[in-house]
């Protein structure tokens, strides 16, 4: 699980930059309902990526938001 | 004090670069191939001309040798009937116990006099006049002809200037049924006979005259010729000597150029009985001149000889020395013993070289025409001549001329091709740039709604990836640290109530 919130914060670092640690965190708290973020697991992914569909426009184009979004959904298809 | 060097916009380096690394060398081989190719045609054509030059003098040397050998054979002929005839006429002579005397007054030849009216122009073998033979019975004397008024020959008029021979006019007539008479007259028959079969093609030779010791033509081809003197005339001057070849003259019988051989006739005991005299048919041999094969459509021959000036008279400007042409040529179909260019002129260098018996090639500035050409030179040694085959330079260079216009249209194109694409480059690079630099001027003024539309997988698309991922992670720290401030605030208020 560890490494799976490894790779959402390498996916988020490159849209978020020095923000991603902090935004995926607060992201993920809010999924797993204050859990610690790095206990993620495949199951809550899309609920992830609904939020950062939500979230990630205010901060950056809609492209990239929905590319972000992709980005976070595809670990589903690599972890399952 | 600030200096503010001016530095060049992209699109303006990019121009220069592709001009300075692209256009500039490639114009530069252009033009040097250019010149190469045209020096190359240049010396290509002038060795064409030359190898022209030297086939076509070789022929004329060759036909020139071949005739003087015709000439000198045919004296093998000719002796044995010549000698008869005169054995023939000696008996007869002997028998009248009287000289033979000529029927009338001896006319020299009309070699440079008008021309006759309704005259035969080549030799007849058989006439419908019997001609009086000179040597045989006299017939009754006319009188001298006076001096011919001048008469006209293409508008200018040419003095005839007669020399006869006072000689007894009167003459005892020669009884025909002599058999010394009938012995001469079949001896002058036979003669006439090999003289007409030897002339059979006339393309060789126009005429053929025997004339003897004295000058007076004993027979001829052409019988209005028997009986007149050639005395004075240069050709049998010389050829009582040796083999001599007159330079062409305008024929006063056919009214075109000719040239006269003329050889000793002896026998092998050197005795001297004559002269043979053969007057050259030329049309063959300016037909070889002629022959403009592979000298385009301005390209022509010349040839002309060399004529010494002559003796200034008293109180008068020395003349200079003189190039005659020799025959026709493509731009000038009179030339032929009519134009000439003085000695030392400054056209028509070639032809005065090659008439001094010099030889060489290249580009001329003037020719007698004006017009530069490429040329080349060499004498003619069997006729003391000079010969120039030329071409006007601009038909000689026009192949190369036509490429200088098609590099000159390619590089034209090639510029056009070179500045657009340079256009376009430049603008394809400096308009994300563009854009980078006015979305960092908003965001350096608070504006962080800066969305940039910058889609490329080059550099310029990392940079501006990394640009967005800068001013995302910029608004979401801005917006956090504004909360956190909120928040704290809210809780300074909050516990300054409770401790109230």
């Amino acid at each position: 699980m560890a490494r799976l919130y490894d790779e959402i914060l390498a996916i988020a670092s490159n849209y978020m930059g020095v923000a991603a640690d902090d935004y995926i965190r607060r992201r993920i708290r809010i999924v797993l309902r204050g859990d610690e973020p790095e206990t993620i697991s495949v199951d809550r992914l899309d609920r992830l990526a609904v939020g950062i569909d939500m979230t990630a426009k205010g901060y950056m184009s809609k492209s990239k938001a929905e590319a972000f979004r992709d980005a976070i959904l595809a670990l589903k298809n690599k972890y399952t | 004090m600030t200096i503010s060097r001016k530095t060049w916009s992209w699109r303006t380096r990019l121009l220069i670069l592709l001009l300075l690394f692209a256009v500039v060398p490639l114009l530069g081989i252009s033009i040097w191939s250019l010149e190469k190719l045209e020096e190359t045609h240049e010396t290509n054509t002038v060795d064409a001309l030359k190898a022209i030059a030297h086939a076509r003098a070789e022929a004329i040397d060759q036909i020139i040798g071949n005739r003087r050998r015709d000439v000198e054979r045919i004296v093998s002929q000719v002796l044995p009937r010549l000698i008869a005839v005169r054995e023939a006429n000696a008996a007869l002579a002997a028998q009248l116990a009287a000289p033979l005397l000529p029927a009338e007054p001896v006319l020299p030849l009309p070699e440079l006099q008008d021309a006759q009216q309704n005259v035969p122009l080549a030799p007849q073998p058989a006439d419908d006049v019997e001609p009086p033979t000179p040597d045989a019975a006299p017939a009754p004397v006319e009188p001298a002809p006076a001096a011919e008024a001048p008469v006209k020959q293409r508008g200018r008029a040419i003095p005839i200037e007669p020399r006869l021979r006072d000689r007894k006019a009167t003459a005892p007539p020669v009884p025909q049924d002599l058999p010394a008479a009938k012995a001469a007259a079949e001896a002058l028959d036979d003669l006439h006979q090999v003289l007409g079969l030897i002339l059979w093609d006339p393309e060789i030779f126009e005429e053929l005259l025997v004339i003897g010791e004295d000058g007076v033509v004993i027979a001829s081809t052409f019988h209005k010729h028997e009986g007149k003197t050639a005395e004075g005339l240069e050709y049998f001057q010389n050829g009582l000597k040796a083999t001599y070849l007159q330079p062409p003259f305008l024929s006063p019988i056919t009214e075109r150029l000719t040239m006269v051989i003329a050889t000793p006739i002896r026998t092998s005991d050197l005795k001297l009985h004559g002269v043979l005299a053969a007057r050259l048919n030329l049309e063959r041999f300016f037909r070889l001149i002629n022959d403009l094969t592979g000298l385009g459509t301005t390209g022509e021959i010349l040839v002309g000889k060399h004529q010494k000036a002559r003796k200034p008279e008293k109180d008068k400007e020395p003349e200079k020395d003189r190039v005659v042409f020799m025959a026709p040529t493509r731009h000038d179909a009179e030339a032929a013993l009519r134009r000439s260019i003085e000695m030392g002129a400054k056209h028509s260098i070639s032809l005065q070289e090659a008439a001094r018996g010099l030889q060489g090639a290249g580009k001329q500035s003037e020719d007698y025409r004006g017009k530069t050409t490429l040329e080349a030179w060499l004498p003619v040694p069997s006729l003391d001549w000079g010969m120039v085959v030329k071409i006007d330079y601009d038909e000689a260079m026009r192949p190369v001329q036509t490429m200088r216009t098609q590099t000159w249209l390619m590089a034209l194109a090639l510029l056009v091709i070179v500045v657009t694409s340079a256009f376009v480059v430049s603008r394809e690079l400096v308009r994300p740039l563009r854009t980078l630099k006015n979305a960092t001027d908003r965001i350096s003024r608070g504006d962080l709604d800066v969305q940039l539309e910058i889609r490329s997988n080059d550099e310029i698309g990392e940079l501006a990836d990394s640009f967005e991922r800068m001013v995302a992670a910029t608004k979401y720290l801005r917006e956090h640290a504004r909360r956190a401030d909120e928040d704290e605030e809210e809780d300074v208020g909050n516990e300054s109530t409770e401790n109230q």
